[in-house]
């Protein structure tokens, strides 16, 4: 974040590395934000990627990569100058939206520096405003490219990541879930209920950070808590996964506290809601046989079924990265982008006729 | 303790004569109640004997044909106190077919006891290989530290029921699941007439069951056209195998095959390693790690929400446990190349196993842990075997 302050504050001269068309990179860079504010968003990020993959190739240096920001902030500075920080929106979005490209076309280190482009303007245009919507649209930015890192289980990274989303805006209810995630998946258990706790204060009804608070607490050791908020999400949860687990950690306090009757029972109402469920119908098999009801046990064994290519298991879901709720923030995102495309366009006035900024004109040598 | 039995005698043996072609069955004979191993000795005469196949047929269900004598079989008929019917179909060359059936009493008791016969699998050998030559005066059985009667003793090819449980989760995409299916295909292939397998496909929930086969073919059947998806639930899918092998006679078995340990399962091990001490089945797992030269120990370094580093290490030294104590071992794999040898490896070893069966001397059944010691009389010889069982009713 505070890089893309500083550079577009104070421009300092980078030794060159080797030879940086920067004239081609701003014509480039220029006709890519060109599109964009035509609403042309596919063909802007094909040139927005060419533009970057020719002024930096595919393994840039650090140095590199500092120059050629340099150079496209000073592009987005000229329009800034010329319009409002809303300008910043459709640059964002269109920088938010390579990052995803660039990953799927293997190139790690431009993606990375999408995200860090699109994480720095959004950071850096709810700084400046100092107001509650950008807060919230900068959240949502940095929260999508947690959730999109997420998925690769790097969850250190994501967490850092989603950690500078709740930074800027904390009540992030994907930040929040995600970061609870991570947690979980390293063990952190009383990490992930204080973000979870801080998920429900957003959205006291939120049945998954409901559902983790619970598994969490059993895994520290505080049953009887944990027993309660399973009984309640047994009581009003709709989501059939949520509900199914619910009914196997439940089952599972009363095992540990050797209940094994009330473990029963319990498995058995919710063999009886979801008689498909492999997983209540070998647990309500496995507690049957322990109680010595071996007859009863092999007839419940008896009605298991593969399921093929059914769906995913109730305990795959939940050990999954959550859905973080973010595609209806993507699509505000874009709505948003679309909403100050002519914004873009008065921006984009100053380039014409071959005139270069200031910094263009400064580093001319290098092309 | 032995057992005051009042035996109803029911002999329903009956000889078919069919022209020149006469079937009996000298054992088991009518009357007398049967349970655990025993011996069905089918005997034909007549002129259109010479030639005959003799097809063996037990509770209903085929036991395969046998193409010349001695027509004889060992067969498990379980513990269970109930009648038994043993049919035998003799077809000469000429279209010829006699037939003949004995049905076995259930024991008739003035208090109900439940015979338990404990058997054992015994893998014998020594520094130079296996050991295939011991008789039953060779082995002493101590339970409790109180020295057993073996009762039953059998070595060889008894016929065997087994569970192929084979992980297809996502991690085995692509060559680690093709050579797993392949060498699960070489495992079939040496079974005998005699051997059943299901084949169960599992991942975090179970993909395919084959139901128990004989025939080698339908169950190679279920092994195509699989794809690699989903997490991993050992815990239960080892608990579903055990269970489906509850209902089978004879000697079982579960092959386990997975790339790693347990993730998503809604059972623990310890509460699946409770059931592998009720079981009699033997658990081969093999252990694909493909991180050469690390120690078995080493759990990878896998992380997920339901089990974190420290409860993955549990599971895994908990499965590693359940499974040498059931008498089997673990067969690591470093290689796909080395998988093929795996499978066919341990279908030689339950090939040259001895099955060795007794009534313990305390029949009481109060789910305490029996430590079992098996002994070879035979200087320089090892056996490995279940190191006891769970006395449950």
């Amino acid at each position: 974040m505070g890089l893309a302050l500083a550079l577009i504050v104070v421009a300092s001269p980078l030794a060159a590395e080797r030879r940086l068309d920067v004239q081609k990179l701003e014509k480039g860079y220029v006709g890519a934000l060109d599109l964009l504010a035509k609403g042309n968003s596919d063909e802007a990020l094909d040139a927005l990627m060419a533009t970057e993959i020719e002024a930096l190739g595919t393994l840039p240096s650090t140095g590199r990569i500092d120059r050629v920001w340099r150079h496209k902030l000073s592009v987005v500075r000229k329009a800034l100058e010329l319009t409002s920080p809303e300008v910043l929106v459709p640059v964002i979005v269109l920088h938010h939206d390579a990052y995803e490209r660039y990953r799927e076309a293997n190139h790690p280190v431009l993606a990375r520096h999408a995200r860090d482009m699109a994480t720095d303007l959004a950071a850096y245009k709810a700084q400046s405003t100092k107001s509650a919507a950008d807060k919230q649209f900068a959240g949502w930015v940095i929260a999508s490219f947690g959730e999109q890192v997420l998925t690769l289980r790097t969850s250190g990274t994501s967490a850092g990541i989603l950690q500078d989303a709740l930074d800027i805006s904390p009540r992030n209810p994907a930040a929040l879930l995600g970061l609870a995630w991570a947690h979980e998946v390293h063990g952190e258990y009383e990490e992930a209920i204080a973000r979870l706790s801080q998920l429900l204060e957003v959205e006291p009804g939120h049945e998954q950070a409901r559902l983790r608070v619970a598994v969490c607490k059993r895994r520290i050791g505080e049953l009887a808590e944990s027993k309660n908020a399973l009984t309640r999400l047994l009581r009003d949860a709709t989501e059939p996964w949520i509900r199914s687990v619910a009914y196997q950690e439940l089952a599972r306090i009363f095992i540990a506290g050797e209940r094994l009757d009330a473990a029963q029972t319990i498995a058995r109402e919710g063999a009886e809601e979801f008689p498909e469920d492999q997983e209540i119908t070998i647990l309500l098999a496995s507690v049957s046989e322990r109680l010595g009801r071996l007859a009863e046990a092999d007839a419940i064994v008896g009605r298991i079924q593969p399921s093929g290519s059914g769906a995913a298991s109730a305990r795959y879901v939940y050990d999954g990265r959550p859905d973080l709720g973010l595609e209806e923030a993507r699509s505000v995102m874009h709505s948003m982008m679309n909403e100050r495309l002519d914004l873009l366009a008065t921006g984009l006035r100053w380039w014409g006729a071959g005139t270069a900024s200031e910094e263009a004109v400064a580093e001319g040598g290098e092309g | 303790m032995r057992l005051v039995v009042a035996l109803l005698g029911m002999l329903l043996a009956t000889a078919t004569l069919a022209a020149d072609l006469e079937v009996w069955i000298d054992a088991p004979v009518g009357d007398e109640f049967v349970h655990g191993t025993i011996t069905f000795d089918v005997a034909l005469s007549g002129e259109e004997s010479e030639g005959a196949v003799v097809e063996f047929i037990v509770d209903g269900r085929s036991l395969g044909t046998m193409v010349r004598p001695p027509f004889r079989i060992n067969v498990e008929v379980g513990n269970d106190n109930v009648e038994h019917e043993f049919e035998a179909i003799a077809r000469a060359a000429g279209g010829v077919t006699a037939r003949t059936t004995v049905r076995t009493p259930k024991l008739k008791v003035d208090e109900r006891l439940k015979l338990s016969l404990q058997q054992f699998y015994i893998t014998a050998s020594t520094s130079n290989g296996r050991v295939l030559d011991l008789e039953r005066d060779d082995f002493r059985v101590v339970e409790e530290g109180r020295e057993q009667e073996i009762v039953t003793f059998e070595r060889g090819d008894v016929p065997l029921t087994s569970v192929l449980l084979l992980d297809c989760s996502l991690s085995m995409t692509g060559e680690p699941l093709e050579a797993a299916l392949e060498g699960a295909s070489l495992f079939l292939e040496g079974m005998n007439d005699l051997d059943e397998t299901m084949v169960m496909l599992y991942s975090d929930r179970l993909l395919r069951s084959s139901g128990f086969k004989g025939a080698p073919e339908a169950l190679r059947a279920a092994l195509t056209d699989i794809d690699a998806s989903g997490g991993t639930a050992i815990n239960d899918h080892l608990y579903l195998a055990l269970k489906r092998l509850d209902s089978r006679q004879g000697r079982s078995v579960v092959v386990l095959f997975s790339d790693g340990t347990d993730v998503h399962s809604v059972l623990s091990m310890s509460e699946v390693a409770e059931k592998v001490r009720r079981s009699q089945a033997l658990i081969y797992w093999i252990y694909l790690r493909l991180r050469p030269g690390e120690s078995v120990d080493r759990v990878p370094t896998y992380m997920a929400t339901w089990r974190d580093m420290e409860t993955s290490q549990e599971e895994f030294r908990e499965l590693r446990k359940a499974v040498e104590e059931s008498g089997g071992r673990v067969q690591v794999v470093d290689q796909l190349e080395e998988l093929d040898d795996a499978f066919v490896g341990i279908m030689r070893e339950l090939r040259e196993q001895y099955v060795i069966g007794y009534y313990p001397s305390d029949p009481a059944k109060n789910g305490s842990w029996r430590d079992v010691k098996l002994r070879v009389k035979r200087p320089g010889v090892k056996v490995r075997a279940r190191e006891g069982y769970a006395a449950y009713p």
